[in-house]
């Protein structure tokens, strides 16, 4: 391992860890903020790794939230162990596993096609996925599913929840560094690039695209079950929601698709922005969102980490070498 | 049986019309127009403040709001979606289509509300009987008149100067340059003519079922289906594609269950991307592949 | 509007330099003399429940205005109380609105009304549980709601599944009876179990339910369905469906002459807008309403149902419909218990008073179950009927204020 890489898990474990004392301190709000944020973010990463490595854009991402929190919420109420170790093992486990057999399934032929093809093919995907949980009696989707309550007792559920998303975000992180690290990172930028040039070039793309796919797809199912464990109801409405795979590109853009800091800066922003601040915008909270993403496109195309990174680049004086790593 | 065709065919002219604009937008700029259930939505109002307004029956008020589509459909290509496309890739200008129809969703909801809306006029309420089957007048109307909205389309991109332009362009947007033709204002054109496309269906469907503001998303994505499944950029693709779904909506409807229809329908979508992309007439527009 | 709008702005932007000020507790209301008790919660303000989040806000306003401005101030334990309502836009959307919840919590907020929609309400009813602060409501009425335990949530409607029986009731009340039915809900968390509990009840009943069709959540084209009614028509056509599909089947069971002899759709007809789009057509057609305007009720803030709808419509452009009324009802079943506990700072006593309250109010009778929702006889629905260009209930007998028009003028004489 590099210094450099070095230096940057021992800074990721430091942050992780101050977040996670933080846990203990923060006000039940604040903690409720923090696990929004994370939720956000951990979707985001998991749109990332298709959407930013590879440049595939999803636009049906929210189907492996709602697969991963059916479920999350179908294991549960057919199998009822006690523990919350076991629990939430048991809801996580199936969450992942769902997100991951849907991509396996649809990864090869969905990923043949191409720009926004493959965009509305996902859509396609997410919206039969949302039609069948409401449509057919065995999931429930239309009247709703109730999950358990997995936060021991001796812990606030908000502080619970608090940590196992800040832990699934981590691990989400971790996932994604590593594959931008490995010959998998290299395979993806290069289909970024051009796909063609890269097959051509004896890239693996299809192997590529299908790996990263189910990623990218198992870590926002992760995410899916922490979402509905943490609501403890869910209905198809509430998990496949096109608004969320909406906020997992915006979260993106916002940020800056440059760098994998870029959907956690967008993640934060926008999520204190929306869900928070904009709570005092009564009826004209939609009407600004859909102003900041005009403005973000116009102004900042290459998102708040594009815009921090020229006017660095201004203050050091136009030194062009200083740009960040290309991820 | 033949009632249940007869109905899928009048819903599917609905369809048609109402996917034909977004089409053409497709087909052409390659811009995945994601504030088209807007404009549907917004001519299904206008239709409605002209008609509690002026009493102008809404057949007749497809002139001057097609009209203000065109205006303010082209004027949105203009200094909007052009200009984003130039600054990002295409898919900053959907982004930005879909940032504006949440202002304009927001904006028609302040004004009128979400109460379900309706216009309907005189002969809203009859019904035509041929032996077993009914055809709702209003329906029929609706149908006859998507078939010669969508003709006109196809006449006038087959016939005139400016339609040959539009197909150039779509074909290949340098060749077209090279043999003198102006693509900016070819592009605010194919916007204009898709965005009055798209306000006039949303005439006829708000003369023949409720609507509120929050409806346009239904509208946007049952045009990818339409021009999925007939194929991109082609009056006639849109056509059959509407008239295909209307059915496959009802016969859904009748023989498996109401619940069923959206899944049936979100089915087709898929398997025709996986199938067969450029849709069943697919053609060489630039956007397939 | 324009002032209070600016003013916003300016907090927003301020909270936008720091993340800080977001968090800040509620400003204190300017100093009065009179002490003040706040009521939270969320409102859907914006998304899909925007319009009936209006309606529902408007009924909270309503009574609260009226407390402050024309009383001086609610008399608890013989003191004067200013309320004060302090909502926030949950878009409609779940996460949001148990993110919004938890902040009035942590600042303190004691009491709390309801938003719209079960999915909303659900999360938010396991936090207020948890944080043991009670929440009187009228936009959830998921069984689910009821049915676990929570023991600080009130719901002013019976459950979603006992909801419909009055309009049951009303249907074999009529001479001559009914016979066949058929039933269409829709397949949304709330009318799927009301659907469900008025075919069981409808059986129970000893009538035919000859079918029943489930629709989707929402539908552009019932012709196919209207077709499969017409080769077995029914005496009734049931429909527990939302306005937007009511209006949709109202319309093609008009234009395709589907001759009823009664039409019961479970929302529409109380919009000025459903029956105006209908016209003659809209003539006969049932609903049930949970409150109407023309209630006979006594009421301890307002004297009466009809004082409060002269005061909400002498300040309010919105139209009056059974939101702002339910609405209101929270708010005066809330007085209720504060009074009969005499000070404003202990919610655990005013759950326990919530718990006991037998009141007549501008709503109606207000008795909860054990369970927290509204008693199915005490606070079942009135049945209404279109009758001219009005809403007039038809059921129960002692509400009725017109005969029932049974069986209606069919569509093809129209």
């Amino acid at each position: 391992m590099s210094a450099r890489a070095l230096m940057s898990v021992a800074l990721g474990a430091a942050a992780v860890g101050g977040l996670a004392w933080l846990g203990t301190v923060l006000s039940p709000f604040h903690l409720r903020v923090g696990l929004s944020i994370f939720l956000s973010a951990g979707m985001a990463i998991g749109w990332y790794i298709l959407g930013g490595f590879a440049r595939y854009y999803s636009f049906g991402h929210t189907v492996f939230v709602g697969v991963g929190a059916f479920a999350a919420a179908l294991t549960l109420q057919t199998w009822r162990f006690d523990g919350w170790v076991l629990q939430v093992a048991t809801g996580v486990g199936a969450a992942m596993a769902a997100s991951a057999v849907l991509a396996a399934v649809i990864a090869l032929p969905i990923l043949r096609l191409r720009g926004h093809y493959f965009t509305i093919a996902m859509l396609a995907v997410a919206l039969v996925c949302a039609e069948a949980a409401s449509a057919f009696p065995v999931f429930r989707g239309s009247i709703g599913l109730t999950l358990p309550d997995v936060a021991p007792p001796s812990v606030r559920p908000e502080r619970f929840f608090y940590w196992m998303s800040l832990g699934a975000v981590t691990l989400a992180v971790a996932v994604a560094a590593l594959i931008a690290r490995a010959r998998l990172g290299y395979g993806l930028f290069a289909i970024r690039e051009d796909e063609d040039a890269a097959q051509m070039l004896g890239v693996p793309t299809t192997r590529c695209k299908v790996l990263a796919f189910l990623a990218s797809g198992t870590i926002t199912g992760l995410m899916g079950a922490l979402y509905a464990l943490n609501l403890g109801y869910i209905t198809t409405d509430s998990v496949f929601r096109g608004a969320l795979s909406l906020d997992m590109i915006v979260n993106s853009l916002v940020g800056g698709m440059g760098s994998l800091f870029g959907p956690l800066v967008g993640a934060v922003v926008m999520t204190l922005l929306t869900k928070v601040m904009l709570g005092d915008f009564l009826e004209y909270h939609l009407a600004i969102t859909g102003l900041i993403v005009v403005a973000i496109v116009f102004l900042a195309p290459d998102g708040l980490l594009g815009l921090a990174e020229k006017a660095w680049r201004r203050v050091r004086g136009g030194n062009a070498g200083g740009g960040a790593d290309p991820r | 049986m033949l009632q249940t065709i007869v109905n899928g065919l009048l819903y599917g002219g609905t369809l048609s019309v109402a996917a034909v604009g977004f089409s053409l937008i497709f087909g052409v700029m390659n811009v995945i127009n994601l504030a088209h259930g807007v404009f549907v939505v917004g001519g299904a109002y206008a239709a409605l403040a002209l008609w509690t307004g002026l009493r102008l029956d809404p057949i007749l008020a497809l002139v001057p709001i097609m009209a203000g589509g065109f205006v303010v459909g082209a004027a949105y290509q203009r200094f909007v979606i052009g200009p984003a496309v130039r600054r990002g890739s295409p898919v900053a200008a959907l982004l930005v289509t879909f940032g504006l129809s949440l202002v304009v969703v927001n904006g028609l909801t302040i004004v009128y509300s979400s109460a379900v809306r309706n216009v309907s006029p005189a002969y809203a309420f009859f019904s035509v009987r041929i032996g077993d089957v009914t055809i709702d007048a209003v329906r029929a109307i609706a149908f006859v008149t998507a078939l010669v909205l969508i003709a006109a389309l196809a006449l006038f991109l087959r016939t005139t100067v400016w339609g040959r332009m539009i197909r150039a362009t779509a074909q290949s947007e340098l060749a077209a340059r090279l043999c003198g033709v102006d693509a900016r204002r070819v592009y605010a054109l194919t916007f204009g003519v898709g965005s009055a496309f798209a306000a006039g269906s949303g005439v006829l469907i708000g003369m023949i079922m409720p609507f509120t503001p929050a409806e346009e998303v239904q509208w946007t994505v049952y045009a990818f289906v339409v021009v999925v499944l007939g194929g991109v950029g082609s009056p006639a693709g849109a056509m059959l594609g509407g008239l295909l779904l209307g059915l496959a909506a009802t016969l859904t409807q009748t023989y498996v269950g109401p619940v069923y229809t959206n899944v049936v329908m979100f089915m087709i979508l898929l398997a025709m991307l996986l199938v067969r992309p450029n849709g069943i007439l697919g053609s060489a527009f630039r956007a397939s592949r | 509007m324009g002032e209070t709008i600016s003013r916003r702005e300016t907090l927003a932007l301020a909270g936008a330099a720091g993340i800080a000020a977001t968090a800040g507790p509620f400003r204190p209301a300017i100093a009065q003399s009179t002490p003040t008790l706040t009521f939270g919660g969320t409102i859907p303000f914006s998304g899909r429940w925007a319009e009936i989040g209006q309606s529902v806000h408007a009924g909270y306003q309503t009574v609260v205005k009226y407390v402050n401005e024309e009383q001086g101030g609610l008399d608890v334990g013989g003191r004067k109380v200013r309320l004060e309502i302090k909502v926030v836009d949950d878009a409609s959307d779940p996460q949001r609105a148990t993110t919004l919840l938890q902040r009035q919590i942590d600042d303190g907020v004691q009491y709390f009304l309801g938003s719209y929609s079960s999915p909303i309400i659900l999360p938010q009813a396991a936090i207020i549980n948890r944080a043991r602060r009670p929440m009187v409501q009228a936009g959830g009425g998921a069984d689910a709601i009821f049915t676990q335990g929570y023991r600080y949530v009130f719901g002013m409607y019976p459950r979603a599944s006992r909801s419909a029986f009055p309009a049951v009731d009303a249907f074999e009340a009529l001479t001559p009876k009914p016979r066949t039915f058929t039933v269409v809900y829709a397949n949304d968390p709330f009318s799927k179990p009301q659907g469900e509990g008025v075919i069981a009840r409808l059986r129970e009943k000893g009538m035919e339910v000859i079918d029943t069709v489930e629709l989707p959540a929402t539908v552009q084209d019932v012709s196919a369905m209207l077709a499969a009614v017409r080769a077995k028509t029914p005496d009734v056509l049931m429909c527990v469906t939302s306005d937007q599909t009511s209006l949709l089947i109202a319309r093609q069971v008009a234009q395709s002459q589907t001759d009823l002899k009664m039409l019961f759709t479970s929302l529409g007809p109380q919009a000025t807008s459903f029956r105006e789009a209908l016209g003659k057509f809209a003539e006969g057609i049932t609903c049930i309403s949970t409150w109407s305007e023309t209630f006979p009720y006594k009421d301890p803030i307002f004297g009466s149902t009809a004082k409060f709808v002269e005061y909400y419509k002498k300040h309010n452009n919105l139209p009056l419909i059974y939101h702002q009324g339910t609405a209101a009802g929270c708010i005066v079943a809330y007085a209720w218990a504060l009074q009969q506990v005499g000070r404003v700072d202990d919610p655990n006593a005013v759950r326990d008073a919530l718990a006991r309250i037998d009141i007549e109010s501008l709503y109606g009778r207000i008795k909860f179950t054990p369970d927290g929702d509204g008693d199915p006889v005490l606070m079942g629905s009135s049945v209404t009927q279109v009758q001219g260009t009005d809403l007039k209930v038809i059921y129960p007998q002692q509400l009725a204020e017109a005969r029932t028009l049974w069986p209606i003028r069919p569509f093809s004489q129209r």
